[in-house]
């Protein structure tokens, strides 16, 4: 069992049938954004390009101010385009704080909680374990080049 | 965020040192632990993390993962004909 990064397969087709906002202009029935969160999945879990939504399957147990699901991230910045690229980053970190994670996390999984926890990406990092302490997932740069979500 | 919690400066790439730390025994004072600081880069991160020890047992780790760049979804080719 292994984590590959990867954007879900899921969502590109979910892309073309307007599953996902990131910013509010939507032709749907709802103008708002979704709202997006972000969990942590143990090494020995699955989550990969075929994920097609959240589940607590290999999610790091509840513990201190880790709750299944984890956090929702913040949605300042409006999906913008540069140099044929569209691209998408939370505007502020992810953090959990005061927990003791259940065993070794190398893995998020960005997902939309609005629509049925449907699977986004997912990012792998290196392996790291918290005890009673905090995990901070500090976001690259909002631009074309480095933005969380890039597609070209 | 709890006062006895380490904290992670970015500007200067440190971590904050409380006097009281929150750790798997509560809160303890910093100056009876050993406290270790690691900071590791890869191609996609730069990695830190914060380590509080009382003898040989880990009593506190905080880290922070700073992602380099996202994902990138490629447009595929298309061909008439």
């Amino acid at each position: 069992m292994a984590n590959t990064q990867a954007i879900c397969n899921s969502f590109k087709t979910e892309l073309l049938n307007g599953h996902h906002a990131f910013g509010t202009s939507v032709t749907r029935g709802a103008t708002t954004a979704d709202t997006f969160k972000l969990a942590l999945f143990l090494a020995s879990a699955t989550i990969n390009k075929s994920t097609t939504a959240y589940s607590t399957t290999g999610e790091l147990a509840a513990s201190g101010n880790y709750t299944a699901g984890g956090v929702t991230l913040t949605n300042g910045n409006a999906p913008a385009n540069a140099s044929d690229t569209s691209y998408w980053t939370p505007s502020a970190n992810a953090q959990w704080t005061s927990f003791t994670s259940s065993g070794a996390f190398d893995c998020a999984l960005l997902y939309n909680s609005t629509q049925s926890n449907k699977a986004v990406a997912a990012y792998t990092f290196s392996s790291q374990s918290i005890s009673a302490g905090t995990f901070t997932l500090t976001m690259p740069t909002n631009d074309q080049t480095t933005g969380l979500l890039r597609i070209a | 965020m709890s006062a006895h919690l380490p904290r992670f400066d970015d500007a200067s790439q440190t971590w904050s040192e409380p006097e009281l730390v929150e750790t798997t025994r509560g809160l303890w004072p910093a100056a009876g632990l050993e406290r270790v600081v690691t900071h590791q880069e890869t191609e996609s991160e730069w990695n830190s993390a914060v380590e509080y020890r009382l003898g040989d047992e880990l009593v506190h780790r905080s880290a922070r993962t700073h992602l380099k760049e996202g994902l990138r979804l490629e447009g595929g080719q298309v061909a008439f004909g």
